[in-house]
C-alpha cells in the first residue's frame, strides 16, 4: 500500500466557513463565504506549516476508514469538490459547513472557523480536501507607536500553534477507479484525522463527534494487528541493535511500559523513540519501522492480541537458559548487572522455592 | 693513483658530478609534484628546500687517505658519496612515497645502503639513526639537458629523511658515525633514547595525519555531493563554500553517521524532484539559497531526531523544511 505523505503540500484553492456551537433553540447556522478567500505567501506557508506538524511523519494523526453511506456525508462532498468549477466549489463547500452542523450536538463542543483546502499532496501530488476546525483563542498584538509599545486585544485568534485548538480531516485520492462515475467511491480515497482529543481516553465523545458524526470515519478494525506489529518491530529493531546486553533489557522494558502502562490511546514509532530510547539510536529505529512499512504517524493502541506477551516477561540466553517473570515490575525483579561475550550477571528479587 | 693525480682526476669530474647530482635532485623533485598532483601538496611535503652537495677535494682526500684509509682498496671508485642528494619530508610515511620514485627511475640503478626498518635484520633493541640511503649509479652515459654527460656508473649518493630524523641527524650523525671522538656511553645512550622519543613522536604524527587525510578526504567528497545537489535543485545558488563548510562542522555529528550515497539517492530520486519549486518558494531566505539547504532536506528525511537537537541556524528554517518534507516539527504539539 502506497504509504501517505503531506510532504509537498500545494495549495489549489481555499474557502472559509464559520460554524457555531448550538444554543438553546438548538442548531446555529454557519457563516457561510461566497468567495475563495486569496491569501497571502507567508500565510499559505504558516498553515502549511500548522498542518504538516499535526499530520505529518511522527505526528499524532491517525489513519481512519472511511464508511459507506448512501446518505450524503463529508466525504461524498469532499470528492465532488475535486472536479468543480469555482463557482460549484463555492457552493458545495457550503454543505460541508451544514455537516458540521448538524453533528454539533452538544453546547459543550466549541464553534469555530472551518477552513476548507483543495490541495495536492506528496511526491505523486495526490489530489485532497482538507478541512480544518479551528477553535479561537484570545490573544494580543503588540504594535511600537511613536514612542510606546501597545497591546491590542484579540479574542478570535486562530491557528495559532497550539495544536489542541484545531482538528483537521483529509481526504486523498489515492485511484481513480471511479473517477468516471457520478459518485466517487470509497476505495479510490483514503483519510487521515488529527484531534488532540482522540489521545485521551476522557474526551472520547468530543473526538467521536468530528470523525465519525462529521465526518463520516470511522477507526479500523485492524489496529490490534497493527499493534503487534509495532511489538514485533520493535522488539526485532532491539534485538539487532548493537545495544549492550543491559540496554536491550532497558529498552524491552520501555516498550512495555510503552504498550502496557503509558495512557497514551495513540501510539507510534517518533513517538516511542523520542521518549524511550536513546539519542542516536532514534532515527535508525524510525527508518527501521518505516522500512517495515509501519506507519510513520500514528495508530490506536489496542494490545488485545498481545494481552498474554505483556503479563510475561521471557528472556533467554544464548545457552537456552530462560528467565520469565511477571511483567509488570520486571524491571523491579531482575536486574542486568553485567554482561559480556560469555556470562551475564543477574540479580533477581526472591529466592528459590521450587524447581523440577 | 698517488694523491695528486687522484686530486687532479676529481677535479676535472667535478663538474660531471655537480651536473649528476642536480639532476637528480630534480628528477625527484618533479615526479614528486606529479605524484602528489598540487604544489599545495607538495609544501605540505616537503619541509627543507631539497639539496645536493659536492664533497670537497679536500675532504675526498681526507677520507680516502686518512679517514678510511684502510678500507678500500680503489678509493677513487670506492668512495660512492662524492655526490650527494638529501630530501627531507615530513614523516616516515612520506620516506616510502620517494623511495617508490628513486626505486622506479630508469636512469640509473640503485642500491639501498640504509632502509628505514634497518632495525628489523638487525637489533630491533636499538634506537638509532632512522633514514633511508640510496647510492645510485648511471645506467648508462646520459646525456642532459644542459649538454653536459654523465658516464655510465657515475655514483650518487641519496638521503631521505624526515625533518625529526634530521634534527637528530645534524646533532649526531656527523659527530659518533663519522667517529672522529669515542663517546662515552653516557652520550650514546642520550642519542639513543632521544631517536627513541623521535620515533614515538613520529608515529604518533603519522597517525594524526592518517586521520586528519580521512577527515578531509570525507568532507571534501560531501562537499561535492552538496554541490552536486545544489546545481540539481537549487536555482541561482550562492557560491558558499564557507558556509557549506560551517554546517558540515556544525552537524558533524550527523555527517559522520550518514551514508553518502544515500544522500546521492536522495537527491537524484525523481520523487523528491518537488524540493526545487518548495526550495525557490523559501528562497526569500538566504538559507535556501544556499548550497547545503539540499543536505538539510535530507536529514530532515532521515534524521528528523537528531538535526532538530543540532540545527545551528534559525528555527524557522528548520519549521519550515519539515513542513515541505511533510514531517512534524518536534516543537509543535
Amino acid at each position: 500500500m502506497v504509504e501517505i505523505g503531506f510532504e509537498n503540500l500545494n495549495f489549489k484553492r481555499l474557502i472559509i466557513h464559520n460554524v457555531y456551537r448550538p444554543n438553546d433553540e438548538g442548531a446555529v447556522a454557519p457563516f457561510l463565504s461566497q468567495k475563495l478567500s486569496i491569501l497571502d505567501a507567508a500565510a499559505i506557508k504558516k498553515i502549511e506549516e500548522r498542518i504538516s506538524s499535526v499530520l505529518g511523519v511522527g505526528s499524532s494523526s491517525l489513519e481512519m476508514e472511511i464508511l459507506e453511506s448512501k446518505a450524503e456525508t463529508s466525504f461524498k462532498v469532499a470528492s465532488n469538490l475535486l472536479s468543480m468549477k469555482d463557482k460549484e466549489f463555492i457552493l458545495e463547500s457550503h454543505k460541508i459547513a451544514e455537516l458540521h452542523t448538524k453533528a454539533h450536538a452538544s453546547k459543550r463542543w466549541p464553534g469555530g472557523t472551518l477552513v476548507i483546502i483543495e490541495a495536492t499532496a506528496g511526491v505523486h501530488n495526490n489530489r485532497c480536501i482538507i478541512v480544518i476546525k479551528a477553535e479561537s483563542q484570545a490573544g494580543f498584538m503588540e504594535e511600537e507607536v511613536g514612542d510606546e509599545v501597545n497591546l491590542r486585544y484579540f479574542e478570535n485568534l486562530i491557528l495559532t500553534p497550539q495544536s489542541r485548538l484545531y482538528k483537521i480531516g483529509v481526504f486523498i485520492e489515492v485511484s481513480k477507479k471511479t473517477i468516471k462515475k457520478d459518485v466517487r467511491g470509497e476505495e479510490d480515497f483514503r483519510s487521515v484525522v488529527f484531534d488532540s482529543n482522540i489521545k485521551a481516553d476522557d474526551s472520547r465523545q468530543a473526538a467521536k463527534y468530528f470523525y465519525s458524526g462529521f465526518l463520516g470515519l470511522k477507526i479500523p478494525d485492524n489496529e490490534k494487528h497493527k499493534t503487534r506489529d509495532f511489538y514485533e518491530y520493535t522488539r526485532e529493531f532491539i534485538q539487532s541493535s548493537d545495544l549492550s546486553a543491559e540496554e536491550k533489557v532497558d529498552a524491552h522494558n520501555a516498550l512495555y511500559t510503552y504498550l502496557k502502562l503509558d495512557n497514551s490511546k495513540v501510539i507510534g514509532s517518533r513517538k516511542f523513540s523520542k521518549k524511550y530510547l536513546s539519542e542516536d539510536i532514534q532515527d535508525d529505529y524510525n527508518t527501521f519501522m518505516d522500512r517495515k512499512g509501519f506507519p510513520n504517524a500514528s495508530i490506536n493502541k489496542d494490545t488485545s492480541l498481545l494481552n498474554k506477551r505483556l503479563k510475561i516477561r521471557k528472556i533467554t540466553f544464548s545457552s537456552r537458559v530462560k528467565i520469565t517473570a511477571p511483567a509488570d515490575d520486571f524491571s523491579d525483579l531482575v536486574e542486568v548487572v553485567e554482561a559480556d561475550e560469555q556470562s551475564t550477571l543477574i540479580r533477581i528479587k526472591g529466592q528459590v522455592k521450587d524447581q523440577a | 693513483m698517488d694523491q695528486k693525480e687522484f686530486a687532479e682526476l676529481y677535479e676535472s669530474e667535478k663538474p660531471m658530478y655537480e651536473a649528476w647530482a642536480k639532476y637528480v635532485r630534480s628528477y625527484v623533485v618533479d615526479s614528486l609534484r606529479s605524484v602528489l598532483g598540487s604544489s599545495e601538496k607538495f609544501n605540505e611535503f616537503i619541509k627543507v628546500e631539497p639539496s645536493y652537495r659536492i664533497k670537497t677535494t679536500d675532504s675526498l682526500l681526507t677520507k680516502a687517505f686518512i679517514r678510511k684509509k684502510d678500507k678500500y682498496k680503489n678509493p677513487y671508485n670506492e668512495i660512492e658519496d662524492k655526490a650527494g642528494v638529501r630530501f627531507i619530508c615530513l614523516l616516515t610515511s612520506q620516506i616510502l612515497i620517494i623511495q617508490k620514485i628513486i626505486m622506479e627511475c630508469d636512469s640509473w640503478t640503485y642500491t639501498l645502503d640504509k632502509q628505514i626498518d634497518w632495525w628489523k635484520e638487525d637489533d630491533p633493541r636499538a634506537f638509532d639513526y632512522q633514514s633511508v640511503h640510496f647510492v645510485i649509479k648511471a645506467s648508462k652515459d646520459l646525456v642532459l639537458e644542459d649538454g653536459s654527460t654523465v658516464q655510465y656508473g657515475t655514483p650518487c649518493e641519496i638521503q631521505v629523511r624526515t625533518l625529526l630524523q634530521h634534527a637528530y641527524a645534524e646533532m649526531a650523525h656527523d659527530t659518533i658515525y663519522k667517529g672522529e671522538v669515542e663517546y662515552s656511553t653516557d652520550i650514546q645512550r642520550s642519542f639513543a633514547r632521544s631517536m627513541a622519543l623521535l620515533e614515538t613522536t613520529d608515529s604518533l604524527l603519522c597517525e594524526v595525519k592518517e586521520s586528519v587525510d580521512e577527515l578531509t578526504a570525507s568532507r571534501e567528497s560531501w562537499k561535492r555531493e552538496v554541490d552536486k545537489a545544489a546545481t540539481i535543485l537549487v536555482e541561482d545558488s550562492l557560491d558558499d563554500r564557507g558556509s557549506t563548510d560551517k554546517i558540515l562542522n556544525d552537524l558533524q555529528g550527523i555527517v559522520k553517521k550518514a551514508d553518502i550515497d544515500e544522500f546521492r539517492k536522495f537527491y537524484l530520486d525523481d520523487n523528491n524532484k518537488f524540493l526545487a519549486k518548495k526550495i525557490k518558494e523559501n528562497s526569500t531566505r538566504v538559507e535556501f539559497r544556499c548550497k547545503f539547504i539540499v543536505l538539510i532536506y535530507f536529514f530532515v528525511k532521515r534524521y528528523s531526531a537528531l538535526i532538530y537537537r543540532q540545527w545551528p541556524l534559525a528555527e524557522e528554517v528548520l519549521e519550515r523544511i519539515y513542513a515541505d518534507m511533510g514531517v512534524a516539527f518536534p516543537n509543535s504539539h
